[in-house]
């Protein structure tokens, strides 16, 4: 659990040490405090902390959130509330980050299968990977193989993360990778295939390399994968 | 025991000759492709009516045919919406909008219709106020539904099912996007409760007049609202009991003053969580009891709230009726009626709409099995 340092702020006023600042934010995203983490966000770019820093603080925050929805204390409305926060958060951050600099976590393509216009769960994973560090590209839903394996080819991701909350559109998720079969790229990213009907055995069976329960788990698998690659 | 003393027999939490036996509801009936399947498969030759987009409406012969012992009043929502030109005609695109203002769509390889607009996704508290609500009359018209009820009543000896439409919840997501919506309860509580303020104001005189037309006729009153998921519910206990709860709680108050039927509360998904408020808020049969999903074990919830309860469902419709033999799919009807049948209190059905993926054989093999191992008394 991360600890409620809260009151610090107000109690320090302007002398918040910056350490302080950075664990009110990752309080503030994990307790679902909107405003609360606006100002943080605000106030930790005018005392000219790092907006990395903020940006990582926040990462931490949305992964306590994370926690507490494996551990069952968090429901999807807290998870999405949270993702939701997040992005009011960066929409501040944001304009202060160099262009120039690359996030270090790795590439992702990510879309929901054909016949499919479900994206909650495909959203939330991406929110979640972009404030893990990774560069992700979202195709949106109702995507045709043809559009994935395109794109594969032009962005080059690490990882092709694959959505369907129907057991009817689940089938396309095959017709993905055996277009990435045929176009001698599969070897290319790692796949991963996630949403409600999807399960270990599916994976298994179409050839994707692994599948996710929810979302959390899902970007858990993401960043072992990069890390496994970096090493 | 005709099929109306044995569902109200049932519900009357006591033991009638054998389980009473549902299809043909909002989340019981058979979809249109498995429905004409069916009926090739049957040897029957008729044009397939739906009640709602791919819902079939489910003809007497078949009804017979397989044992059911419930008839439903469906109201004609396709005539609904024409009356404001929003509804009954697709566009281009292949989509529609509907008497809300939500539109939906069905891709072209998809067997489902999903909604790919929602009118209030970025509305203030303002735009809320302004809205152009529907009136009571485009959810279909009620004018001569009850003598419908009242035929129904006189010249069957079913169990009549009354559907107002009552998804405060729900019909909220759809206004506002699920994810917006879901988000609102958190960080912005006040327009969340505004919201199903609004949608509710929006279906209580419809829920009201509907049930006062056909109260007299009908036995069971359903009403729904999803709040679960596979693996838990949607909304922690806390933000249900002091958000939605209270709107959920008016539903059925106003359903209960006007009829002595009980009120059935559909929700799927695992919402073991939730069951001590929906009691508390007087439902009387829960409904679907989806089996698969996390804490929905029949056995554990027919011990701990079957004797506030009666259920509804529970027949798998995630892996056996789709995926089973017929010899698998009878097992598995054994298996929830020994759960959840002893001592009444049980209606049989699957746990949701029979989809496209289930063959005509796993249908017949339900009917066949229902029948066969529900028969009381049950072994447990």
């Amino acid at each position: 659990m991360v600890q409620d340092h809260s009151d610090r702020g107000a109690q320090d006023g302007e002398t918040t040490t910056l350490v302080g600042i950075l664990e009110q934010i990752e309080n503030a995203i994990a307790d679902l405090d909107m405003s609360k983490t606006d100002s943080l966000c605000q106030k930790a770019l005018e005392i000219g902390i790092d907006p990395y820093r903020i940006v990582n603080a926040m990462s931490k925050g949305m992964e306590e959130v994370g926690k507490r929805y494996e551990s069952g204390d968090y429901f999807l409305s807290e998870l999405i509330a949270a993702s939701e926060i997040l992005r009011q958060g960066m929409k501040i951050i944001e304009p202060h980050l160099s262009m120039g600099e690359s996030p270090s976590g790795g590439r992702v393509l990510i879309g929901t299968v054909r016949g499919d216009v479900h994206d909650i769960g495909k959203n939330l994973v991406s929110t979640l990977l972009k404030s893990a560090g990774f560069a992700v590209k979202d195709l949106g839903n109702d995507v045709s193989p043809n559009k994935f394996i395109a794109e594969t080819k032009e962005f080059k991701p690490d990882i092709l993360a694959l959505s369907a909350l129907l057991s009817t559109t689940m089938p396309e998720m095959k017709i993905v990778i055996e277009g990435l079969e045929k176009e001698k790229i599969r070897t290319g990213p790692k796949v991963i295939i996630g949403g409600a009907p999807v399960t270990k055995g599916f994976a298994d069976r179409i050839g994707a390399d692994a599948a996710s329960i929810d979302a959390v788990e899902g970007v858990s698998i993401c960043r072992i994968w990069m890390k496994e690659k970096q090493t | 025991m005709n099929s109306r003393e044995r569902v109200l027999t049932a519900l009357a939490h006591e033991e009638p000759d054998r389980v009473p036996f549902d299809l043909g509801g909002w989340s019981s009936t058979i979809e249109r492709i498995p429905y004409d399947r069916l009926k090739q498969y049957l040897g029957i030759n008729s044009p397939t009516n739906t009640f709602c987009r791919d819902h079939s409406i489910l003809e007497d012969e078949i009804l017979e045919k397989l044992g059911v012992d419930t008839r439903y009043l469906h109201l004609d929502t396709k005539e609904s919406g024409v009356i404001k030109g929003k509804i009954g005609q697709t566009t281009g695109d292949n989509s529609y909008v509907d008497e809300w203002g939500v539109r939906w769509a069905k891709p072209e390889t998809s067997y489902y219709w999903d909604m790919i607009e929602h009118p209030l996704r970025s509305a203030s508290a303002e735009d809320l106020e302004r809205y152009e609500w529907p009136e009571p009359n485009e959810f279909g018209p009620l004018e001569g539904i009850e003598d419908q009820a009242r035929v129904l009543f006189e010249e069957t000896d079913k169990a009549i099912v009354a559907e107002p439409f009552g998804a405060i919840f729900e019909q909220s997501m759809y206004m506002r996007s699920f994810a917006g919506f879901l988000a609102d309860l958190h960080v912005n509580p006040d327009f969340a409760t505004r919201l199903m303020q609004k949608v509710t104001q929006t279906l209580l005189p419809h829920i009201e007049e509907f049930v006062s037309r056909v109260g007299d006729y009908v036995q069971i009153v359903d009403i729904g609202d999803d709040l679960g998921m596979q693996d838990r519910p949607l909304i922690s206990p806390q933000i249900y009991r002091k958000l939605v709860k209270p709107f959920h709680k008016r539903v059925v108050d106003t359903i209960k003053a006007k009829t002595d039927a009980r009120v059935f509360f559909h929700t799927d998904g695992s919402v073991f969580q939730l069951i001590p408020d929906l009691i508390d808020v007087g439902i009387d049969i829960l409904s679907p009891v989806q089996p698969l999903a996390r804490d929905m074990e029949s056995d554990r919830l027919k011990k701990m709230f079957g004797e506030q309860l009666a259920f509804h469902g529970g027949i798998d419709i995630q892996r056996v009726l789709p995926n089973g033999t017929p010899e698998e799919v009878g097992q598995e009807v054994k298996t929830r009626i020994s759960a959840f049948g002893a001592g009444g209190g049980y209606i049989a059905a699957p746990a949701h709409n029979i989809q496209p993926d289930v063959p005509p054989e796993n249908m017949v093999a339900l009917c066949k099995a229902v029948r066969r191992y529900g028969e009381y008394p049950i072994d447990g």
